[in-house]
């Protein structure tokens, strides 16, 4: 962690910040506490909050500005994580699972933020169960969004764009009295018009479909024998 | 023909003939200015994920233009034929196209975040993309699915299309 000079008193108990944070579930008595355990630094634009492998001395809790958390790809390129803004915490998951940072906090603008005393913060957490309560469901809300960043950052690939087409179809136009085939009879052109590739991929891609058991080729006509695998195929989580 | 057949008819011609392509003209002036300027290495993460969403909502588009809207209109059209009733799912087809909204609008807010992160010059074109994703796309679809959601639970249509869907399924 690179220190900053500029030090400046900030009171939990009037920081407007601290009301949208983890910490407005702290009752009055521990605010007191809380703010004798904590320090605030200014950091300028572009300076370094915390490195990637540092060692957590603290909670930082961020009362203004913006700061960019980011990693390097294999390739060495910088990745952004996400931005943290007033009212947020940071590395507190390297706090909590005893871990060094797994990525770099860099000042995008002037910032002002305090740093909780890590043995005071872990002792508070384990003692508060309100602020335990809201910890949780800081780091559950982190997890779900990384989540859905996943889903939305991994690219469909063209077989689940294909397994994704057959389920449109399968809405659009319903099943034959058999309750398998579907009721219309696309041309391979037009499949692969929809699923955004060629009509030998699409050829391909059926036929494999049709290996894999999910689909049954009858002709011109396509029947749907698996469909919890053809929507897991698709990749679509609803 | 059903009394929501205008209203259907007007939010279809909104969206799929004003609003897509309104957005497909700002994704090729992000296209052209980026051949002509390429963004260096350490931003090409923000044009990785344009491609990404510029794929999503090519398919989003071809969709709803070529099977979703079609197929809602004629539910309504075909109110005094029910044998030309067609056999659509709108629950189903909700739910798929409500998901690639959802990873749109995910798109959307990594370019953002990366954009503003890499303090990519105001210039860019890109800006006007993400804004017209983040208020006209919301809103118009926002307003197509409390719509749907409206023709579901209050259109005689509608129902008689999911009943016989149930019924098919019962069966």
């Amino acid at each position: 962690m690179k220190a900053s000079n500029n030090i400046y008193e900030h009171n939990c108990a009037t920081c407007n910040s601290r009301l949208h944070s983890v910490f407005s579930v702290v009752s009055s008595d521990h605010i007191q506490d809380l703010n004798e355990h904590k320090s605030c630094s200014i950091y300028k634009k572009g300076q370094i909050i915390f490195s990637e492998n540092g060692l957590p001395m603290g909670l930082f809790c961020v009362n203004s500005g913006k700061i960019k958390l980011s990693t390097s790809g294999p390739d060495g390129k910088e990745q952004i994580l996400r931005l943290v803004k007033g009212g947020d915490i940071l590395g507190y998951r390297a706090l909590i699972s005893n871990d060094r940072y797994h990525c770099n906090a860099v000042a995008l603008e002037d910032c002002s933020i305090c740093i909780v005393d890590k043995a005071y913060f872990l002792k508070l957490a384990m003692e508060n169960q309100q602020l335990c309560t809201a910890l949780f469901k800081k780091i559950s809300d982190d997890l779900k969004k990384a989540e859905e960043h996943i889903v939305s950052l991994s690219q469909k690939n063209v077989r689940e764009r294909m397994a994704e087409a057959l389920l449109f179809f399968k809405a659009t136009y319903g099943y034959e009295p058999d309750e398998k085939t579907l009721a219309v009879q696309l041309s391979r052109e037009e499949i692969a018009d929809f699923v955004g590739t060629s009509t030998e991929s699409a050829i391909r891609l059926l036929s494999e479909f049709n290996n894999d058991k999910i689909i049954e080729l009858v002709g011109k006509k396509i029947k749907i024998i698996n469909p919890e695998k053809l929507t897991k195929t698709a990749n679509l989580l609803y | 023909m059903c009394a929501h057949s205008s209203s259907g008819a007007e939010i279809t011609e909104k969206i799929g003939e004003k609003l897509y392509p309104f957005i497909g003209t700002l994704i090729q002036e992000v296209l052209d200015y980026n051949s002509l300027k390429p963004l260096p290495d350490e931003r090409s993460g923000i044009i990785n994920r344009f491609y990404l969403l510029k794929s999503e909502f090519d398919s989003l588009s071809n969709y709803e233009i070529k099977l979703v809207f079609p197929s809602v209109l004629k539910v309504f059209n075909s109110k005094d034929n029910p044998e030309a009733k067609p056999s659509i799912n709108i629950i189903e087809l909700q739910s798929l196209t409500q998901k690639k909204e959802k990873i749109i609008a995910e798109l959307v807010q990594q370019i953002e975040e990366e954009a503003v992160a890499n303090s990519l010059e105001k210039s860019h074109p890109i800006y006007q993309l993400i804004f017209v994703f983040q208020t006209s796309f919301i809103q118009e679809k926002k307003q197509w699915n409390t719509m749907l959601n409206g023709w579901n639970l209050g259109c005689a249509c509608f129902m008689a299309a999911q009943s016989s869907k149930e019924i098919l399924h019962h069966h």
